[in-house]
C-alpha cells in the first residue's frame, strides 16, 4: 500500500480520506442506500443466481466458474474465479466499474486504479504481519498487486496467479488513486465483514525431488564420516 | 600464601614428555599464554577449531529467523507456530548440554563435539524439505541440539589453557561462537538473494540456502576430528590405554557435580545472561520491525548487530575476569561478574522503555555488551568450581543458560499477554533478581563476594576433596593436584611477599 504523500494539506486530507473510508465501510455494512462502492453482499449459496448478469469469462482451465458480485445493481468489483486456484497455473478475471451516482465523489481527482489480492480474516488470524489497519500506511492486508491501470469508468484484467502467492484465502480490492498516489476510493469483491465470496489459493511448495535427494546424501555422508573416524580412533588406540 | 611454597615447582617446560610446544606451558602442559593469530599445535589449533565449529552450530540454529518472512508464507505458519519453534530451538540444548558435559569428561571434547555436530547436520539439510508447522518445529528442535557444542568448547579451552588465561580463552571461544547468531542474520538473506537472483523462485531459494549452514557444520566437524587433540599430551583413548589418564566413572563425576551448590547457582545466573541473549536473538528483529516500522533488511541489520557485539563483548568479559583475578583473585572474578550482570539487567529495563529508534539502538548495543560480557565472566569462574567434574559443571551451567531462554520466552514472549516492550522490561527485572545468588558463592580457599578466605583452607584440599582416600592412593587425583598448584593466583595479590616466592615471577604465569 502506498502511503500518502504531499504537503501540509495532507494531514487534514488524510484524516478526511481515512474517515471517509471508515464511513464507507459503515454504510456498506448496514445501509439500504446503495453505497458508493460495494453495496449489499450477494449470497453465494446459489452461485448461479446473478442479480445483474454479466458475461462470464472462463479461466484457462475451464471448469465451473462462479461469478461474484459485490453489489446488486452497481457493480464495482467483480470476479470470475474457481473455488480453488493453483498458483502459477490458474487464472482469474476481474472487472470493475465506478458507481457514479453516489454523492461526494470527486471523480476529477481519480487518476489510477490499483487492483490487489488481499488476505481474508481467516488467513490473518494469529499472523500480525498481515494485519488490517485503518491507516493505510500501516495496513498490510493487501500484499500482492494484480494490476495498476489509468482511471476509466470500467476496466478488467485477466490475471494468472503468480507463483509467489502463498497458500491462503483471499479477496480482491480495487483502490482508486489520485495524482499523489493516495487512495481516495475503493471497492472489494466481498462484503464488509469479509465473509462471502472468498477464494482459496494453493501456493507452490518450492520443494523438489532433487533437494530431498541432496539432503539425504549429505546427511548420510555426515553420519558415515563420523563412523569412519570412530573406527580409525579405535584402531589407533589399539596400537 | 600457603600455596606459594609450591609455586617453585612450576617450571617453564617447553620440552617435556610429549614433545616441544610452541607456547609456554605449565606443569599440566596447559598454555600460559594466548596467541590469537597462531595455529600452533595443539593449543591454538584447538582454539580455532573449537570456536569455528561452535560458530557453525550457531549459524545453523538461528538460520531460520532471518528467512521467516518467506518460510511463514510458504508453510502457512501462525505467530503461535513461530513462537513454539523458537522455544523448541533452544530447549533441545538444555539436556544436550548436560549430556555433553558428561561426554567430555568420559570420551574427550574432540569426539564429543564432532559427534554432536555431525549428528545434527542432517536436521539442517532436511530443513530444505519441510512443508508444515510441525516439521518446521522438529527441524528447529533437532538443530538446536548442536548448541551443546558450547560445552565441549569451554571444556576444551579449560583443558588446554592455564588458569591465568583460561578466562580469555573461554571468552573468545564462546564469544566468537555466539557470533554465529548475529552473522547468520546477514549470511542467510545474502545467500538467499544470490540463489534467487540466479533464477530460483523465492519458495525454492530459501530451501537451497539451508545447505550452506549444513556444509559448514559437516566440514568443521570433520576438521575437529581430523586435526584436533583432546589434551596437550594427546587424545583421551590413547592416554587411557597407556595408563596416563584414568578413565573416570560416570556416577562419581555426576555425584560431585550435582552436590556442588556453586554449579547450580552459576546455572541459574547464566540463564539470565546467556538465556537472555538467546531470547533476544529470537525476538529482536520482529521487535524493531513492528515497533519502529523499519523494513525487514534494516531490522535484520539491527538484529545482527546485537549478536555481532560478541566479537569483543564476551572475550572482553573473559579478559576482565582474568585481569581482576590478577589483582584480587577469585573475589575479583565474582565481583566483576555480579556488577556487570546487574548493569545488564538495568539496561534491559531501560531498553523496554525507549520509544525513539536511535536511543533504542544505542541502549540495545550497550545492553548487548554487558549481557555478553557477563557470559564471559561466568566462564571465568566455572573452571574453578570442580576439577573432576569440570565437564558436567560446564554442562549444567550451559544447560542453565538454555533453561533461562526457554522460561523467559514462555513467560514474557509467548502469545499476546505482554507487549514486547513490557516483556523486555520485565525480563530486565528478572535478570536483577536471578543475579542475586552470586552473593552466595564462597570458595573456602579464596573467599566470596562479602567474605574473605578461611585461614587454613587450600586449593589442594578443595580439589582433593572430590576424590576418595582409595582413589588418592592410586594417584587418580594427580591432575587435580596440578590444577590446584596452577590456581595459586586465584588467591589474589598479597601485600606482604612471602620469601618462598621466587624473585622474578615464574615465567609460566604470564
Amino acid at each position: 500500500m502506498e502511503g500518502r504523500r504531499g504537503g501540509g494539506e495532507t494531514h487534514s486530507r488524510s484524516g478526511e480520506v481515512v474517515a471517509r473510508m471508515r464511513a464507507l465501510k459503515a454504510t456498506v455494512n448496514g445501509s439500504r442506500r446503495t453505497a458508493r462502492f460495494g453495496g449489499r453482499p450477494c449470497s453465494d449459496s446459489h452461485p448461479d443466481r446473478y442479480v445483474s448478469p454479466v458475461s462470464c469469462r472462463f479461466g484457462r482451465n475451464g471448469g465451473r466458474n462462479t461469478t461474484l458480485h459485490s453489489s446488486t445493481h452497481h457493480t464495482f468489483v467483480q470476479l470470475t474465479v474457481k473455488a480453488l486456484l493453483y498458483a502459477g497455473v490458474d487464472q482469474i478475471n476481474v472487472t470493475w466499474a465506478i458507481n457514479q451516482s453516489l454523492p461526494g465523489a470527486t471523480v476529477s481527482a481519480y487518476k489510477k486504479v490499483k487492483v490487489s489480492f488481499c488476505y481474508a480474516p481467516a488467513s490473518q488470524a494469529d499472523r500480525g504481519w498481515r494485519k488490517t489497519d485503518d491507516n493505510l500506511k500501516k495496513d498490510k492486508t493487501c500484499q500482492f498487486m494484480i494490476t495498476t491501470q489509468p482511471y476509466a469508468t470500467a476496466g478488467s484484467v485477466a490475471y494468472t496467479v503468480e507463483r509467489s502467492i502463498p497458500t491462503a484465502t483471499f479477496f480482491v480490492i480495487a483502490y482508486v488513486l489520485d495524482s499523489e498516489d493516495a487512495e481516495v476510493a475503493y471497492g472489494q469483491s466481498t462484503d464488509a465483514q469479509k465473509t462471502t465470496n472468498l477464494f482459496d489459493v494453493v501456493g507452490i511448495t518450492g520443494r523438489h525431488a532433487s533437494l530431498g535427494i541432496a539432503a539425504a546424501c549429505f546427511s548420510a555422508f555426515s553420519v558415515v564420516a563420523l563412523a569412519f573416524f570412530f573406527v580409525v580412533e579405535k584402531r589407533k588406540a589399539m596400537k | 600464601m600457603e600455596d606459594s611454597g609450591k609455586s617453585s615447582l612450576h617450571v617453564e617446560s617447553s620440552a617435556v614428555e610429549g614433545g616441544h610446544f610452541k607456547l609456554p606451558v605449565d606443569s599440566e602442559q596447559k598454555a600460559t599464554e594466548f596467541w590469537l593469530f597462531s595455529f600452533a599445535k595443539p593449543h591454538m589449533r584447538a582454539f580455532h577449531l573449537s570456536w569455528f565449529s561452535f560458530f557453525c552450530c550457531f549459524v545453523s540454529t538461528f538460520a531460520a529467523p532471518p528467512l521467516l518472512p518467506l518460510i511463514r508464507d510458504n508453510l502457512n505458519l501462525t505467530t503461535t507456530d513461530i513462537g513454539n519453534a523458537g522455544i523448541a530451538s533452544v530447549s533441545g540444548a538444555v539436556f544436550a548440554r548436560l549430556a555433553m558435559g558428561t561426554a567430555c569428561d568420559l570420551v574427550g571434547p574432540r569426539l564429543a563435539s564432532a559427534s554432536l555436530t555431525l549428528l545434527t547436520a542432517p536436521a539442517v539439510y532436511f530443513a530444505s524439505v519441510i512443508n508444515s508447522a510441525s516439521s518446521y518445529l522438529l527441524v528447529r528442535f533437532f538443530t538446536g541440539f548442536s548448541l551443546a557444542s558450547f560445552v565441549s568448547t569451554q571444556f576444551w579451552m579449560s583443558s588446554m589453557f592455564s588458569p591465568p588465561v583460561v578466562g580469555v580463552a573461554n571468552g573468545i571461544a564462546g564469544g566468537w561462537g555466539n557470533l554465529g547468531g548475529g552473522a547468520t542474520q546477514l549470511i542467510m538473506p545474502l545467500v538467499y538473494d544470490l540463489i534467487h537472483h540466479i533464477g530460483s523462485t523465492s519458495f525454492t531459494a530459501w530451501r537451497i540456502a539451508f545447505f550452506i549452514p549444513g556444509f559448514m557444520q559437516t566440514l568443521s566437524a570433520i576438521a575437529v576430528i581430523a586435526l584436533g587433540q583432546d589434551l596437550p599430551n594427546g587424545n583421551y583413548r590413547k592416554l587411557e590405554k597407556a595408563g596416563d589418564k584414568h578413565k573416570d566413572s560416570f556416577r562419581k563425576v555426576f555425584y560431585h557435580a550435582v552436590t556442588n551448590y556453586r554449579g547450580w547457582i552459576l546455572a541459574l545466573t547464566y540463564g539470565y545472561c546467556f538465556g537472555v541473549e538467546l531470547t533476544i536473538d529470537n525476538i529482536i528483529a520482529e521487535y524493531f520491525y513492528d515497533k519502529f516500522n523499519v523494513n525487514l533488511r534494516t531490522a535484520g541489520i539491527i538484529a545482527a548487530s546485537f549478536g555481532l557485539a560478541n566479537i569483543i563483548s564476551r572475550p572482553g568479559g573473559g579478559f576482565l575476569s582474568d585481569w581482576m583475578s590478577r589483582r584480587y583473585g577469585m573475589r575479583g572474578r565474582l565481583w566483576s561478574l555480579w556488577v556487570v550482570q546487574v548493569v545488564g539487567g538495568v539496561l534491559c529495563i531501560v531498553l523496554g522503555r525507549m520509544n525513539n529508534l536511535s536511543a533504542s539502538i544505542i541502549v540495545m548495543v550497550l545492553f548487548s555488551f554487558f549481557v555478553q560480557a557477563a557470559c564471559g565472566l561466568t566462564f571465568g569462574v566455572v573452571p574453578f568450581v570442580s576439577r573432576r567434574s569440570l565437564g558436567m559443571i560446564s554442562g549444567m551451567t550451559g544447560g542453565g543458560g538454555n533453561v533461562g531462554a526457554v522460561i523467559t520466552q514462555l513467560i514474557f514472549f509467548k502469545g499476546s499477554k505482554y507487549s514486547k516492550e513490557t516483556g523486555i522490561t520485565l525480563m530486565g527485572v528478572m535478570i536483577l533478581c536471578c543475579t542475586l545468588p552470586i552473593t552466595l558463592i564462597y570458595f573456602p580457599q579464596w573467599g566470596g563476594l562479602f567474605c574473605g578466605p578461611r585461614p587454613k583452607a587450600t586449593a589442594e584440599d578443595y580439589y582433593a576433596a572430590e576424590w576418595s582416600e582409595d582413589e588418592k592412593e592410586r594417584g587418580y587425583h594427580s591432575a587435580s593436584v596440578k590444577f590446584a598448584e596452577n590456581s595459586v593466583r586465584e588467591g589474589g595479590r598479597r601485600r606482604d611477599s612471602s620469601p618462598a616466592v621466587p624473585a622474578d615471577d615464574t615465567p609460566s604465569h604470564a
